[in-house]
């Protein structure tokens, strides 16, 4: 059976934090920081979103590739 | 030249049988192998081409995958590029999330990203309060 390739057996990257101005009680996020940090969460999800895709497309191409052999 | 006895005459025809015998059987088992042996490579080859098939699909389609990858990413600089300069308006510089909001937003960061932290880190006691 083919294995899979490299990339799609690294582990996702982690979810970024908010970006923040002060730290503890004093955190605090303008809009500005909202703005940007909502963009960079969507850049990550959309980066797993598409590693997850690829991973259940080479999944799939493996199911049939094993019916295949089977029939 | 005498005849030879009888017996050994037998003995004889049942060593000439037995030789016989042997040799078919050998050569029987030994053909047997070469069947089995090429069965065997020809198993071999097909599991390798099924494979090598296999790793074609699967390669023709992270090809694919990379090129919708790299423009996403590239969509999402432009996003980025664009963000900066819509931020610059005076809307996004007030407050929008406080002190509470965002260690709540951290707990739903390392939840998502499944730290142990997240379960025990302190919410946002004031939030309620408030």
């Amino acid at each position: 059976m083919a294995s899979l390739p490299p990339h799609l057996l690294v582990a996702p990257e982690a979810l970024p934090r908010v970006e923040r101005s002060g730290t503890g009680d004093a955190a605090a996020m303008t809009g500005a920081q909202c703005h940007a940090s909502l963009i960079e969460l969507y850049g990550v999800a959309g980066q797993i979103r598409a590693r997850l895709i690829e991973l259940q497309e080479a999944e799939r191409l493996r199911a049939a590739d094993d019916g295949k052999e089977k029939d | 030249m005498g005849l030879m006895p009888t017996g050994t005459l037998a003995a004889l025809g049942l060593g000439l049988s037995v030789a016989a015998g042997a040799g078919g059987y050998f050569h029987g088992l030994d053909v047997g192998r070469q069947r089995e042996r090429a069965a065997a490579h020809k198993d071999i080859d097909a599991a390798n081409a099924a494979r090598d098939r296999l790793r074609t699909l699967i390669e023709q389609a992270a090809l694919k995958h990379l090129e919708a990858e790299q423009a996403r990413q590239s969509t999402q600089r432009e996003i980025v590029r664009e963000s900066e300069r819509v931020v610059e308006r005076p809307v996004y510089r007030s407050q929008c999330v406080d002190a509470d909001g965002v260690r709540l937003l951290d707990r739903a960061a390392a939840n998502a990203n499944g730290e142990p932290a997240a379960a025990s880190a302190g919410g946002a006691g004031g939030a309620a309060a408030r």
